[in-house]
């Protein structure tokens, strides 16, 4: 990431804008808004020079809590317009954030081709393992036997998705785990995530009071992985295949270039834009 | 908090400041919360909470202002009590009260054990002070929850509640 242009004089509450936040009180979301604003405080980063693009949901409401640029885009969407945002702009830092189903269900696509691509951007997934702003209805995260919807009576017996690994198989080349319930540490990982070259992926564990309220035990469950980050993807696929959703930290650190075409000023046809996202 | 590390009156005073900023996040963020569901009751006192910690946070900072303070990462500094502090929609002006006291008593604890350890007599001496205030500030928060009634079982029942799984 960029690191110049830097304001060492703001505070995290200096990232917020005025608008408060209407999430339930009690949600995660809270404290990954609060851990947002603590890591760029201390990066210093200037609110001019940061952008946070984000899908739909309750999650994905977190443009309009922050002083930065922001962009609410289509559901499932904000990975494609953060990439562009990035490879046309790469002196930002952008930041892309949404929920379990936005990104991993209706965004499930642009999310294996942007860790593939592997534009300098960090994302964060807040998941909650419910789609909350529709009132409750199983998203990719569930557990197969959560019943407690009207739309999966029985639970959906389908085997969960597992971000982790998906994100690693696709190359992304920075990979982490934070809770909501630990803000500092999700601070922590935040910077790591937004410092390291490539494109990052956060997955952030953010209860949903009101539809999964049994998700407040995850402040007992959740613990530090008691292993430092490896560069080693088949370390780190072994490590992620075996992990049980609630080991923190960052969990794997590629090495692989960032994507980041050559930017002409102007172009004479589509046709030359095209060419620039050939892999 | 996990660790303490207070060898300096810089130390210290950089400690403090990053608990009080700590704690007037929290209040403020929880008089939103109040205010969105509509609980103004609640949202006042976290105001006032905030605006009191404001109060000491400028005490403070006087106390620092010819000291070049240690920075302190989030992740540095780890004081769980005040921050994983946690609302509900429906808390009375005593669970409000409750929960800030808490916070004091831990505050009071965690500078006890400060000017318990192996420090210089100024940094016992300041961490003394911090205790100090702290607990007066708890025994005033004691005494002006007594101006509100103790919630009954059940206070948190909602009989109508604003959300229901479909």
């Amino acid at each position: 990431m960029e690191m110049a242009n830097t304001c060492p004089s703001l505070k995290a509450k200096d990232y917020k804008s005025g608008t408060k936040p209407v999430w339930c009180p009690g949600c995660g979301d809270y404290s990954v808004l609060l851990a947002i604003t603590k890591a760029m405080a201390e990066m210093s980063l200037s609110p001019e020079n940061v952008a946070l693009v984000s899908g739909i949901g309750c999650s994905s409401r977190l443009p309009a809590y922050l002083n930065v640029y922001g962009f609410h885009a289509v559901h499932g969407r904000a990975l494609p317009v953060a990439t562009g945002l990035k490879v046309s702009r790469p002196d930002l830092t952008v930041l892309a954030a949404g929920g379990d189903g936005d990104g991993f269900s209706i965004g499930g696509n642009h999310f294996m081709h942007a860790c593939r691509r592997n534009v300098d951007m960090t994302y964060i997934v807040m998941d909650n393992q419910v789609y909350g702003m529709t009132k409750g209805q199983a998203s990719p995260t569930t557990d197969p036997d959560w019943d407690k919807s009207k739309l999966t009576p029985g639970g959906t017996k389908i085997n969960p998705y597992y971000p982790l690994v998906i994100a690693l198989a696709s190359g992304a080349n920075f990979i982490a785990r934070a809770s909501s319930t630990d803000p500092n540490g999700a601070a922590k990982v935040l910077v790591d995530a937004m410092q390291h070259p490539g494109f990052s992926f956060v997955h952030m564990l953010s209860p949903c009071v009101t539809f999964r309220p049994e998700q407040k035990d995850w402040k007992k469950m959740v613990r530090a992985a008691p292993v430092e980050p490896t560069t080693d993807p088949a370390v780190a696929a072994k490590r992620l295949m075996t992990d049980d959703n609630f080991f923190l930290g960052t969990l794997y650190k590629g090495n692989r270039a960032p994507y980041q075409p050559e930017l002409k000023t102007s172009v004479e046809h589509i046709s030359e834009l095209e060419k620039g996202f050939i892999l | 908090m996990s660790e303490i590390s207070i060898l300096s009156k810089a130390d210290l005073l950089a400690r403090t400041l990053t608990m009080l900023s700590e704690t007037v996040d929290r209040y403020e963020l929880f008089a939103d919360q109040m205010d969105v569901v509509n609980n103004p009751e609640a949202a006042d006192i976290f105001r006032w909470l905030a605006e009191k910690q404001n109060n000491r946070t400028q005490v403070v900072e006087s106390l620092s202002k010819d000291t070049e303070l240690p920075h302190i990462s989030p992740w540095d500094y780890n004081w769980d009590d005040a921050i994983n502090t946690s609302a509900h929609y429906m808390m009375t002006p005593y669970h409000t009260l409750s929960l800030a006291i808490a916070v004091e008593q831990s505050a009071a604890k965690l500078f006890l054990q400060i000017e318990q350890s192996e420090i210089s007599s100024d940094v016992k001496k300041m961490a003394h002070g911090f205790a100090r205030e702290a607990n007066d500030f708890c025994a005033q928060l004691e005494k002006k929850r007594r101006e509100y009634p103790m919630p009954e079982k059940g206070w948190d029942e909602d009989h109508d509640p604003p959300l229901m799984l479909e």
